[in-house]
């Protein structure tokens, strides 16, 4: 076979593989819904394809109107991703992890895009109650007020904008109220024991939730005697209990949960509302958090370590262990390299039998992620229901953590978390549909089936790129010189494109270096093409800067 | 039917969903990753010179037969056959550059330009920018494989 057949049947196959990953409209469509664009009904089946588009279109003119981003950065997008444009666009505003900084806060009475952003954005910190849909009033600028208070910060755009990285939210309050505001008192209604999903009484080990305090807290020795003898003492009527419920009742402690809230439900372990107010459904997300990090890690963290149940319906929670651990964690540059290698090693290591059990499983879980996923359009309300997308900084992070056993994960411990995995997958299903698109635009710029060709007036230009570089141009005689110029913005367009998709195929290719050394899989595949998102994403960079 | 390239317990690649391509073994993949990057290799160190051309005429292209339903069937050469094939059709060179590895430039430009074809001309210099920016793009990625 040449070795042009052989690309030929990639090729094919690649495009194949794009086609058979189904509808992926469920995130934008809930980010749509998000942004008042389209109705928080479900979709009549009838014109739900009409009704999409229409709510698409509005969007983009609403961007292009609103000047958040240059006429160049749009140019360039546009070219990147053509008809994906609007979603692309879409994501990147809706991102509470790496998002966009607004130029200004909108006026009085404004509807805009802008306006929306930002009462989406105070919205999911839980600090507005209405639809994104709502002119910029009265009711925004309190909750800005509140924000900026909260943040201690004196400009409420500056504000507003720290709300797009919520990593920097959280080092933010760290920095400003100390530690010591992340061990929080939370009430739960005895009558709400029985949703959760493990027994309070359990957990009740005073000695291990200390022992936890005393490392994650660099506390006076004073101050955790104090802590002991208040909070933890053998006997309930010992326990400060005014100190308790008063804590548990702060304004702040309520802003602290929020923020902690949005990063949970970012990470696909929260699916309640973003209410400040720590029910069974938050401290179960805690549960599953720590099950499903437990499960890639050689040091678990139990969760009576965190968590300690004082009595009459009150906890005591060390937020700050699982902040330590999983939020503000810091991962190596290099991190998607290492994590390949040590796939690749583990991968290497199975038996026959231990290879079909993997394959097995894996097939199980990704087959689960995909039905979830074209059912994912059918939730919808806001705050409720799970959100289906978390920025990619949060995603590469999450890979990497629990990448690093992930062989053995799915082998061994598969049913144990079963649902946490299948809702990582779903995000490298589609994080890998939008790297493989790009994989194949390249490998078409590179092998020079991209021919541009333009129509003005039924007259004809042609442009044609070699693999290095060697340019045809053919133009009809008659074109017009409008037409010259919309040819040549629409080559300069395939081009800008075609340098993107050029620096993908480099990260895919060498991932084939690892693959023809020994036994791997596409789970590796998959995670290089993650990768490759990242690539593209970093470029992306550079265009929203110009 | 889940994403593709799983492995089989013969830690052969396969290339599946149901479709009808046959199995691409691990050694055909070693085989053509070689071939690719012995061919790019190739092809790089041919590359002693960049061309660029800009064509004007007479001609009749259906955009559709360009394009057509698949863009991995399009073929440069058959279009240029297809011109041939129409005795009406007229070509002209309105400019054509080559510029060495080593920097020399050679420059044809058709005399007595009307206002569209010096408008083709500025297009002409925007794509030998523009193809030596992809040069290079190709040049670093490979730079990245070996």
């Amino acid at each position: 076979m040449a070795s042009s057949e052989h690309l030929d049947l990639l090729l094919k196959e690649a495009e194949q593989q794009v086609a058979d990953f189904g509808d992926d409209s469920a995130e934008i469509i809930q980010h749509l819904r998000d942004l008042g664009y389209l109705s928080q009904l479900p979709f009549n089946v009838i014109n739900k394809e009409s009704t999409y588009q229409k709510a698409l279109e509005e969007f983009e003119y609403d961007l292009i109107q609103s000047k958040l981003f240059s006429d160049n950065a749009i140019n360039s997008l546009r070219a990147l991703y053509s008809e994906d444009l609007a979603e692309e666009m879409l994501r990147k505003l809706m991102d509470l992890d790496e998002g966009i900084a607004l130029r200004k806060l909108p006026e009085m009475g404004e509807l805009s895009l802008s306006s929306r952003i930002l009462h989406y954005r105070l919205l999911m910190y839980g600090l507005y109650n209405f639809d994104a849909t709502r002119a910029f009033g009265f009711v925004s600028v309190n909750a800005i007020q509140s924000l900026k208070h909260y943040l201690a910060l004196q400009n409420g755009l500056d504000a507003v904008n720290a709300l797009a990285n919520k990593e920097g939210v959280l080092k933010r309050i760290l920095s400003i109220y100390g530690k010591e505001r992340c061990l929080m008192f939370i009430h739960i209604a005895k009558s709400a024991f029985n949703t959760l999903e493990f027994d309070p009484k359990k957990l009740r080990s005073a000695r291990d939730f200390y022992n936890h305090l005393s490392t994650d807290f660099d506390f006076k020795p004073r101050y955790l005697a104090g802590f002991k003898r208040d909070i933890l003492p053998r006997k309930s009527k010992d326990v400060k209990w005014e100190y308790v419920k008063g804590r548990s009742t702060d304004e702040l402690t309520n802003f602290i949960i929020k923020v902690l809230q949005v990063h949970q439900w970012m990470d696909g372990f929260y699916d309640g509302k973003t209410d400040g107010e720590i029910g069974s459904v938050s401290l179960n997300s805690i549960a599953d958090l720590l099950k499903f990090y437990n499960a890639a890690s050689k040091n678990e963290l139990n969760l009576d370590s965190v968590l300690y149940y004082i009595g009459d319906g009150y906890f005591v929670f060390n937020a700050l262990s699982l902040i330590k651990r999983y939020v503000i964690e810091q991962v190596p540059e290099t991190m998607d390299e290492e994590l390949i290698k040590k796939l690749t090693i583990q991968s290497g290591r199975l038996k026959e039998s231990e290879k079909r059990t993997f394959e097995d499983n894996l097939s199980k879980v990704l087959s689960s992620a995909k039905i979830e996923l074209s059912q994912d359009q059918q939730k919808q309300k806001m705050g409720v229901g799970k959100r289906i997308y978390f920025g990619i900084r949060s995603f590469l992070k999450k890979l990497f953590r629990i990448g690093k056993r992930l062989v053995k994960t799915i082998l061994h411990h598969l049913k144990k978390i079963f649902n946490q995995l299948k809702d990582f997958f779903k995000r490298v299903l589609e994080y890998g549909k939008r790297a493989l698109k790009s994989f194949i635009q390249g490998i078409k710029y590179i092998i020079g089936r991209l021919p541009i060709v333009s129509e003005f007036d039924r007259k004809v230009a042609l442009s044609h790129s070699e693999f290095m570089g060697d340019t045809l141009s053919i133009f009809d005689n008659e074109l017009s010189i409008e037409g010259i110029h919309q040819h040549k913005r629409k080559v300069r367009e395939v081009q800008r494109s075609s340098q993107f998709s050029v620096a993908i195929v480099g990260e895919v290719l060498k991932l084939l270096k690892f693959m023809i050394k020994g036994f791997v899989g596409w789970p590796i595949l998959i995670l290089q093409l993650a990768k490759a998102t990242r690539v593209l994403y970093q470029k992306h960079q550079l265009i929203y800067q110009q | 039917m889940g994403f593709a390239l799983i492995f089989t317990p013969s830690a052969k690649v396969l290339i599946i969903n149901g479709l009808t391509l046959r199995e691409l073994t691990m050694a055909d993949l070693k085989k053509a990753f070689e071939n690719l990057k012995s061919n790019i290799a190739d092809k790089v160190n041919d590359a002693v010179s960049l061309d660029v051309v800009t064509f004007s005429g007479n001609f009749n292209i259906k955009v559709g037969d360009v394009i057509g339903n698949d863009q991995n069937k399009f073929d440069l050469e058959k279009v240029l056959n297809s011109m041939k094939a129409d005795v009406n059709a007229e070509l002209n060179v309105v400019a054509y550059s080559t510029i060495k590895l080593d920097g020399d430039q050679v420059n044809i430009v058709k005399e007595n330009l009307s206002s569209e074809q010096m408008e083709l001309v500025k297009f002409h210099r925007e794509m030998i920018e523009a193809s030596q920016n992809s040069r290079k793009a190709i040049v670093d990625m490979i730079k990245g494989l070996v």
